[in-house]
C-alpha cells in the first residue's frame, strides 16, 4: 500500500486515526486510576501530531513535485504556479483544507502538551483525550470523505488544471491560515471546558489555564476576518468589505461568542459567578467553529467563495450532535457543583455591564447565525427559498452593534460589585463632556467636511419596524461619532486615572516617579487591563471605518481616452488602455507572464484640481481552464478617503471604457483600527514575567522569541494598509498582486512557530526556575 | 505514596530528547535544502518526521508497563482544593480588587467600607475554619512522620539522619 506516495499518504492517515486512539485510550486509563500512564498518553498525542505533520509535508511534496497522480494535486495547481502559490493550494481546496485544519490542530496539541508539563495534572488527561477525539474526526472525515491523497481514476493528466484566480492573491495565502488559527485555537479552552466538567474541577483553575489560549484564538479570528475583510476589498471589486456573505458570517458567528466570554470570564475570576455561562459560551464558540465549517463545506448555503458540494456534512452533523450532547449532558450533570456561591449585588457594576454585553453579543451572533441559514430554512419550512441580503443584515446589526460600542464605553466607569450613582456621575463628566463636543463639531462640520451627521435611509417597507430602523440608519453617523468619542475618553481617563492612583502611591513612599515610568509600570502591572483598553481604542478606530460606508460616493461612465468623470470632489481622467503581454507600453514582468492577457486602463486621480496620482485598474484574462476574466481594481489608498476605481467592458477598437470610482470615506481606519487591536491583544498576552527571574539564556530567548512574534504579527497586518502604496504615482506598481512573491507571507507565518514555542519555553524554564526558589 | 521529587523511567527524559530530535530535524531540513532544494528539504522533514513518529511510540508502549507509584508533589497537584479555599482565594481577591477601585475613585467611601468589613469578616471565618481542618491534618502528618524517624532511627542511626532531614 506504502509504494506509491499517494498510498503512503493515505496509510499516515490511518496511523493517525490509529494513534489518536491509542492517545484517547491511554488518557481515559490515566484519567480512571493510573495516572502513571499519562507520560504515555502524551508521547502518544505527540506521536499523532507528528503524522499529521508528515501528512501535510507529503502533500506539500506532491504540489512541488507537480504529482499529479494526486487528484487534489490536479485539481488546484499547475506547473506554471510559483512554489509560493503551490503550497497555498495546500488549502486552497476541501480536502486540503481539512488537512490543513488537522495539522494546526496538531500544532496547538502539542504546543498545549509540552506547556502542561508538570502543570493541570488532573485534567490533562481529559484535555488530551477531548483534543484526540477532534483530530479523529478529522482523520474519519479525510479517510472517508475528503481523502487529499486520493488519485486520480483515469491516470495523472499532463498537466494540472491550476488554482482559482481568484485565490490567486498575497490575502488568501495569509487569510485561510489566520482564520483557521483563529478556528483551531478554540479548541484548547473547549477541551479544558470538557476536562473540568468530566474531573469535576470547576473553580477558576481551567479558566485561568485557557485565559490566555482563548485571546490568542480570539486575535487569530479578529486577523483572520480582517484579512478577509483586505481580500474582499481588493480583489472582488465590488467597491465593499463586508457582504454578509454566508461564509463571511461563518467566520463571524465565533468572533462574538469569544468576544463574550473574554469579558464574562472576568467575572468568574472575580466573582466566582458565570461558571455555567462560561462553560457554555466556551462549547458554544468551538461548536460554532465546527458548524461554519460545516456550512462551508457541505453546500449547504450557496456563497461566493464556499467549497463545492460535497458528502462531507453528514459526517459533521454527527459530530456538531455529538458535541451538543457531550456538553449538555456533562453540564446536567455537574449543575450542582456550577451554581455560584455569589450573585449581583447592585444593577450599577460591571459585572451587570458585562452581562448586558454578553446577552447583546449573543444577540448580534444568533441574528446573523440565523439570517445566514434562513434561506434554508424557509425552504424546509415553506417550500420556498427567501433570501435576505446585505441592507437587511446593515438595517438590523447596525443598532445592536451601536448598543454593544455603548456598554463597550461604560463599562470601565464602573466598579466591580458595586458603583454609587454619585461616583458614576463622577466618572462621566469628562466622557459625557466629549460626546457633547464631538455632536456639536459634527452638527456644525461634518456637512462642509462631507461627513453629515444625517444619512437619510429609505425603510424597507411601510411597517411600524421598518421605519424606526429607516430612521435609526438615517441618524447613524452622529450616534456612531458621539459613541467613539465616548470611548476614546474613558480609554484616556481610564489610563490617567491609573498614572494619578500610581503616583500618588509612590509619593506616599517618598518615592518620585517619572510619568513615562509611572506609564510603563502601570501597564505592565495591569496588562489585561490596559491592553484591553487598546483593543477598545482599535475597535473604536474600526467603527468610524465602518461609519464611513454611510458617506461613500459611487458613480459611473463610459468614456473615451481623454475624458474626465466627477465624484464629489474628486475627479478621475481616463488616459487610455494597453493589452499585455505584446504592447511597448507594458513592463518586463507584464511582457513576460503568458498565463493571462491583461487589458490595463490607465486613470489620473484628482482632489479639487490637485493631482493624487495614477491607478490602474483591469481585467485579467486567463489562457489556462474555461477563460475565467478577472477584476483587478485600482486603488489609492489615504487616511480621509480611499479611490477605487473599477474597469468594466473596454471596447478594442474605440478604447472606449466602461468606468465605475467609489470614494471611500475612513475605510482606511479599519485597517488601522486592526493594527491597534493586535498591538492591545498582544499587551495582553505578554507573559507575566520579569527579567530578573530569568536566567541570561532564558532571557536573550524569551526576548528575542516575543518581539519576533510580535513584529511579525504586526508587519503582517500593517501590510493590509501599506500595500496599496500612498497616493503616489508608484502605488500603480504595487497592485500587480499576482506578481507579487507570495512566499514571503508563508515564511513570516512559519517563523510564528518556533517564536510561539521559543515563547513557551522560556516560560516553562521560568516556571521551573521559580518551582525551585 | 513515595517521598521521591523527580519521576524516573523513559518518558520522564523524552521531553528533552524530543526537543533535541526537533532540533536535528529542523537542521536537517534547512541542510538539505540549502544543498538540494526545496523537495528534497521536504523528503528530508518526512523522513525525519516519520522516525520521530516511531521513536515516540516505542517509548509510549515501552511505558505502558511502568507502574510506579504517584511522588509526594505529584499527588498534591492532583489533590483538589476544597470550596472554602476557592472561596477564600475569591475573598481575598475582592478584597485587593476594592483597594484599586478605591484608588481609582470608582467606589464611594460608604460603599468601600462596608463591603471591605463584610469581606473581611467572611474572610476571617473562612481562615479560622481552613485553620481547625488543616490543624487536625497537620498533627496527624506530625505523627506519623515522627513514627517513621523513629522507625528508621532504630534500624539505623546514619539513616535517621538523613530522614530527620527529609521531614524538616
Amino acid at each position: 500500500m506504502w509504494q506509491s506516495l499517494p498510498d503512503f499518504g493515505t496509510l499516515v492517515l490511518c496511523a493517525v486515526l490509529v494513534t489518536a486512539g491509542y492517545a484517547f485510550g491511554l488518557a481515559v486509563l490515566a484519567h480512571r486510576g493510573r495516572p502513571r500512564l499519562l507520560g504515555s498518553a502524551r508521547l502518544a498525542a505527540y506521536a499523532t501530531a507528528g503524522l499529521v505533520a508528515l501528512g501535510v509535508t507529503l502533500l506539500a511534496y506532491g504540489f512541488i513535485t507537480h504529482d499529479f497522480r494526486i487528484r487534489y494535486v490536479s485539481h488546484y495547481s499547475d506547473r506554471s504556479m510559483s512554489t509560493g502559490y503551490l503550497i497555498a493550494a495546500l488549502w486552497g481546496g476541501q480536502d486540503g483544507s481539512l488537512l490543513w485544519w488537522s495539522a494546526l490542530l496538531a500544532l496547538y496539541t502539542t504546543t498545549c502538551i509540552a506547556w502542561m508539563r508538570g502543570k493541570y495534572r488532573e485534567l490533562q488527561p481529559i484535555v488530551i483525550a477531548t483534543l484526540m477525539v477532534i483530530i479523529g474526526f478529522f482523520a474519519v472525515l479525510m479517510l472517508f470523505a475528503a481523502n487529499p491523497f486520493q488519485t486520480n481514476l483515469a491516470g495523472p493528466p499532463g498537466e494540472g488544471e491550476g488554482l482559482n484566480p481568484l485565490l490567486q492573491n498575497y490575502w488568501m495565502i495569509i487569510h485561510p491560515p489566520m482564520l483557521y488559527a483563529g478556528f483551531v485555537g478554540c479548541s484548547i479552552p473547549f477541551a479544558f471546558a470538557i476536562a473540568a466538567l468530566v474531573t469535576g474541577r470547576l473553580d477558576n483553575e481551567w479558566i485561568v489555564a485557557v485565559r490566555k489560549w482563548m485571546l490568542f484564538a480570539w486575535l487569530g479570528l479578529s486577523i483572520g476576518n480582517a484579512l478577509g475583510m483586505v481580500w474582499a476589498y481588493e480583489e472582488l471589486g465590488w467597491g465593499g468589505f463586508w457582504a454578509w456573505d454566508p461564509v463571511e458570517n461563518a467566520a463571524a458567528l465565533p468572533w462574538f461568542t469569544a468576544t463574550a466570554y473574554l469579558h464574562s470570564t472576568l467575572v468568574q475570576e472575580r466573582r466566582g459567578m458565570f461558571r455555567i455561562w462560561n462553560i457554555g459560551l466556551v462549547g458554544l464558540t468551538f461548536f460554532l467553529t465546527i458548524f461554519g465549517t460545516f456550512l462551508t463545506r457541505s453546500g449547504l448555503i450557496s456563497s461566493v467563495h464556499s467549497f463545492a458540494q460535497s458528502g462531507i456534512g453528514i459526517y459533521f452533523v454527527w459530530f456538531m450532535a455529538l458535541l451538543v450532547s457531550a456538553i449538555l449532558g456533562l453540564l446536567v450533570w455537574r449543575l450542582p457543583r456550577l451554581r455560584a456561591p455569589a450573585e449581583l449585588e447592585a444593577l450599577l457594576s460591571r459585572e451587570t455591564a458585562f452581562v448586558a454585553n454578553n446577552w447583546a453579543l449573543l444577540g448580534v451572533m444568533t441574528f446573523v447565525a440565523g439570517a445566514t441559514v434562513f434561506p434554508k430554512l424557509s425552504e424546509w419550512l415553506w417550500h420556498e427559498t427567501i433570501t435576505v441580503g446585505p441592507p437587511f443584515f446593515n438595517r438590523w446589526v447596525a443598532p445592536l452593534g451601536l448598543l454593544i460600542f455603548l456598554l463597550m464605553g461604560l463599562a470601565p466607569l464602573l466598579g466591580w460589585r458595586k458603583t454609587s450613582s454619585k461616583s458614576l456621575l463622577h466618572a462621566l463628566r469628562w466622557p459625557v463632556g466629549g460626546v457633547v463636543l464631538a455632536a456639536v463639531l459634527h452638527l456644525a462640520l461634518g456637512k462642509r467636511l462631507g461627513m453629515p451627521a444625517w444619512v437619510p435611509t429609505d425603510a424597507a417597507s411601510s411597517g411600524v419596524a421598518d421605519r424606526l430602523l429607516a430612521t435609526f440608519g438615517s441618524i447613524t453617523p452622529l450616534i456612531t461619532i458621539c459613541l467613539a468619542a465616548l470611548n476614546v475618553v474613558v480609554v484616556v481617563q481610564e489610563y490617567a486615572l491609573g498614572l494619578a492612583a500610581r503616583r500618588r502611591a509612590s509619593r506616599q513612599r517618598g518615592e518620585r516617579e517619572p510619568l513615562l515610568l509611572a506609564l510603563v509600570r502601570l501597564v505592565s502591572k495591569s496588562r489585561r487591563r490596559y491592553g484591553g483598553y487598546i483593543v477598545h481604542l482599535g475597535i473604536t478606530a474600526m467603527f468610524l471605518g465602518f461609519v464611513g460606508t454611510q458617506w461613500a460616493k459611487v458613480s459611473e461612465a463610459s468614456l473615451l481616452p481623454g475624458e474626465s468623470m466627477q465624484i464629489g470632489s474628486y475627479q478621475a481622467s481616463y488616459r487610455g488602455v494597453r493589452m499585455c503581454p505584446g504592447n511597448p507600453g507594458c513592463t518586463r514582468e507584464e511582457q513576460s507572464d503568458t498565463s493571462k492577457r491583461r487589458v490595463i486602463a490607465t486613470v489620473d486621480l484628482r482632489h479639487e484640481g490637485k493631482a493624487l496620482g495614477r491607478v490602474e485598474p483591469a481585467q485579467f484574462i486567463y489562457q489556462r481552464g474555461s477563460g475565467m476574466t478577472t477584476t483587478e481594481i485600482g486603488l489609492m489608498r489615504g487616511m480621509r478617503a480611499d479611490i477605487y476605481v473599477v474597469v468594466g467592458s473596454i471596447q478594442p477598437t474605440t478604447k472606449r471604457a466602461q468606468l465605475r470610482v467609489h470614494v471611500n470615506p475612513y475605510v482606511s481606519f479599519i485597517w488601522l483600527g486592526v493594527l491597534v487591536l493586535i498591538l492591545g491583544a498582544t499587551l495582553s498576552l505578554w507573559p507575566e514575567t520579569s527579567f530578573g527571574r530569568l536566567g541570561a539564556w532564558s532571557a536573550v530567548r524569551f526576548s528575542l522569541a516575543t518581539a519576533t512574534a510580535v513584529v511579525l504579527s504586526l508587519g503582517l497586518a500593517s501590510s493590509a494598509t501599506t500595500r496599496g502604496g500612498p497616493a503616489k504615482l508608484k502605488s500603480v506598481e504595487n497592485r500587480r498582486y499576482v506578481e507579487q512573491p507570495a512566499p514571503a507571507g508563508i515564511v513570516g507565518l512559519a517563523w510564528l512557530a518556533p517564536a510561539f514555542g521559543l515563547t513557551l519555553s522560556s516560560l516553562r524554564r521560568r516556571g521551573r526556575g521559580r518551582g525551585r526558589a | 505514596m513515595t517521598t521521591n521529587s523527580k519521576p524516573s523511567g523513559p518518558v520522564s527524559a523524552t521531553p528533552s530528547l524530543f526537543g533535541y530530535a526537533l532540533l536535528l530535524t529542523a537542521v536537517a531540513t534547512l541542510g538539505a535544502g540549502g544543498l538540494f532544494g526545496f523537495p528534497v528539504a521536504l523528503l528530508v522533514l518526512s523522513g525525519c518526521l516519520l522516525l520521530l513518529v516511531i521513536s515516540l511510540l516505542w517509548v509510549s508502549l515501552e511505558s505502558l508497563e511502568l507502574d510506579e507509584p504517584l511522588t509526594l508533589d505529584e499527588a498534591l497537584i492532583l489533590a483538589q482544593p476544597s470550596r472554602e479555599e476557592e472561596r477564600k482565594a475569591a475573598v481575598l481577591r475582592a478584597l485587593k480588587d476594592l483597594e484599586h477601585e478605591r484608588s481609582l475613585g470608582k467606589i464611594s467611601e460608604e460603599d468601600y467600607l462596608q463591603l471591605t468589613a463584610r469581606h473581611r469578616s467572611e474572610a476571617r471565618a473562612l481562615i479560622s475554619s481552613l485553620d481547625e481542618r488543616q490543624g487536625a491534618t497537620r498533627e496527624q502528618l506530625s505523627m506519623e512522620l515522627g513514627g517513621m524517624h523513629h522507625e528508621l532511627a532504630e534500624k539505623s542511626p546514619e539513616k535517621g539522619q538523613e530522614s530527620s532531614k527529609v521531614s524538616r
